[in-house]
């Protein structure tokens, strides 16, 4: 009998290796098909089979590059990757993601990090998957949208605000002109909140361009993966050298499975329409919520926890 | 003065040579415990193995087995409730926490040792729950070592439920066998094992021998890599996943299919 059990090094922990390939698949096919790294689904995940947290986290980064390079290079082709966009806001991501480590160090001096990080995250799955979700449902019961998703123009106080900054930019691939200063700052908000989180802020990012830059769903999905990638070499590497928690055999498994996955669903992607896509996002983002909700409402098993793993 | 101190010295010297006389004569005959195989390699399809104990013992009511690595410092959350919600409410440090604690017994130590003997022998439970320190800045709850348990029992790297199988041989030995499980989670390192024999509740006999668990072949290059070579192992881990991912792209780019 073939043993298709490995032992991961770094994370000292065996599994099979059809469970890895299996995960990776699921994930990164939500990769490719909306657009987020999967981060917050894929850590709980390594989690819950029994890898350390921090080894799960610092190695789902890792195997999220190949996945969303794998996911950019696809909508690349399809045309769907805002290069210009992507590159601002992640300059807006890289700011607002050390100043959100900073706060996270304010509230954990005070005391009640924990508290006001698990209610700002559930908080924010409701609101987002909800009104996605309502959306998108009012969307497809009342008309088809046109393919490319773009909402009839219609000013709200955030686009008189918008209107009011300065250096207004075109930019092509999205069709829209906005001030340059809006995906900044945007990418920084979510920068905060990303690491406030601890997630890669996909799920965030995508209502952000969706909704408040007026992006088209196709071309959010690409730019968002395109951003992404950055965002997750950076962690990669600060985790492989500070930490020494990237386990790079569980990630080459996992981004096996992820780069395919990513791949059959940016093909999925392409074929179902704006409103279908954010309806099951939305849906994917409300059970989330309700599971990070059960969890914080039954008792954990055992009251420890390692911190950081062994 | 000088004499009162001298003589005060020469009696605890006796008292002390007494005392560890009178526990060095009731421990006893010297067993020679043989481990089948006594190196685990710990290479790339590794998935846990299993330990065979073998050892020739004087006539005895039961034997335990004991697994012991060197003593760490781990850190855990201990969670609690907050307003209903269950939270990482505080940071506890474990000081003097064996890396593995794996214990067999041929019955329930009760039945084979008094506690006394148990507590001389150094085993079970009990001399864990005396050895482990618990710190943490709030105030201990009582239940720490129950849910450390727990976790190390999850974890697989504490196991307390193993039998030894006890079979007579020629007349006044017995043939002590058992196959004691090494989870995966067992980190590489050098590990004890201690052998007690006990009859009418005090030990007859003791017998100690080494196992040791190594990483070989790519899972040791890989441990090496990421340890001593971090920067070139994140460029490493960066640039593979890179590369995986266009690899991918290009290969269902060029599917029949794929709309190009």
């Amino acid at each position: 009998m073939l043993n298709l059990c490995i032992h991961l090094p770094i994370a000292n922990f065996s599994v099979h290796i059809l469970v890895l390939l299996g995960l990776g698949l699921s994930v990164g096919f939500l990769a490719g098909l909306f657009g987020v790294g999967g981060g917050f689904l894929m850590t709980p995940l390594l989690m819950m089979i029994g890898i350390s947290p921090t080894v799960a986290a610092a190695s789902d980064a890792n195997q999220i590059v190949a996945a969303t390079a794998s996911g950019t290079f696809a909508h690349w082709r399809l045309g769907n990757v805002d290069f210009k966009m992507g590159l601002i806001m992640v300059a807006g991501g890289i700011t607002g993601g050390t100043l959100g480590v900073q706060l996270v160090k304010v509230l954990r001096a005070a005391g009640e990090a924990g508290l006001v990080i698990k209610v700002t995250y559930v908080v924010l799955l409701a609101v987002i998957g909800t009104y996605m979700f309502q959306d998108s449902l009012k969307n497809l019961r009342r008309r088809p949208l046109p393919e490319t998703g773009v909402r009839p123009a219609k000013k709200s106080w955030f686009g008189a605000c918008c209107d009011a900054l300065p250096l207004p930019t075109r930019f092509e691939k999205s069709g829209i002109t906005i001030s340059v200063f809006v995906p900044i700052i945007l990418g920084a908000m979510v920068g905060v909140l990303s690491a406030l989180l601890g997630v890669g802020g996909g799920f965030i990012m995508v209502p952000v361009m969706v909704y408040l830059l007026r992006m088209p769903m196709h071309v959010v999905v690409g730019t968002n993966l395109f951003q992404e990638v950055f965002t997750c070499i950076n962690v990669t590497f600060m985790q492989a050298y500070y930490n020494h928690t990237v386990d790079l055999l569980l990630a080459l498994f996992l981004l096996l499975g992820s780069a395919t996955g990513a791949q059959l669903g940016a093909r999925v992607s392409n074929r179902l329409k704006a409103d279908q896509l954010k309806i099951v996002l939305a849906t994917i983002v409300l059970l989330v919520m309700v599971r990070i909700i059960f969890g914080l409402l039954v008792h954990p098993g055992t009251e420890f926890s390692l911190l950081g793993g062994e | 003065m000088l004499r009162i101190f001298r003589f005060v010295s020469l009696m605890c010297m006796l008292l002390a040579a007494h005392t560890f006389g009178a526990d060095t004569t009731s421990v006893d005959t010297l067993i020679r415990p043989i481990l089948t195989p006594d190196t685990i390699d710990v290479g790339t399809f590794y998935n846990g193995s299993r330990v065979q104990v073998t050892a020739d013992v004087p006539e005895c009511d039961g034997a335990v087995l004991v697994l012991e690595a060197g003593r760490d410092e781990i850190k855990l959350n201990r969670k609690g409730r907050v307003a209903g919600i269950w939270l990482n409410v505080a940071q506890v440090t474990v000081e003097n926490v064996p890396k593995v604690y794996i214990l067999a017994a041929s019955d329930s130590l009760e039945n084979i040792c008094s506690p006394d003997a148990r507590r001389k022998a150094q085993i079970g439970p009990e001399y864990l729950r005396d050895q482990i320190r618990f710190i943490c800045d709030k105030p201990l709850t009582g239940t720490e070592f129950d849910e450390f348990l727990k976790l190390k029992t999850d974890n697989g790297t504490y196991n307390m439920n193993v039998g030894i199988d006890l079979a007579s041989a020629e007349p006044g030995r017995m043939k002590l066998t058992a196959a004691l499980p090494i989870a995966p989670t067992v980190p590489p390192g050098t590990y004890k094992l201690l052998l007690y024999c006990f009859k009418d509740g005090d030990q007859i006999g003791r017998g100690e021998t080494g196992l040791t668990v190594k990483r070989v072949g790519l899972a040791r290059m890989m441990a090496n890599l990421a340890h001593d070579h971090a920067a070139e192992y994140g460029l490493l881990a960066i640039a593979v996943a890179m590369m995986v991912g266009i690899v991918m792209g290009v290969i269902f780019d060029s599917l029949p299919g794929s709309g190009h």
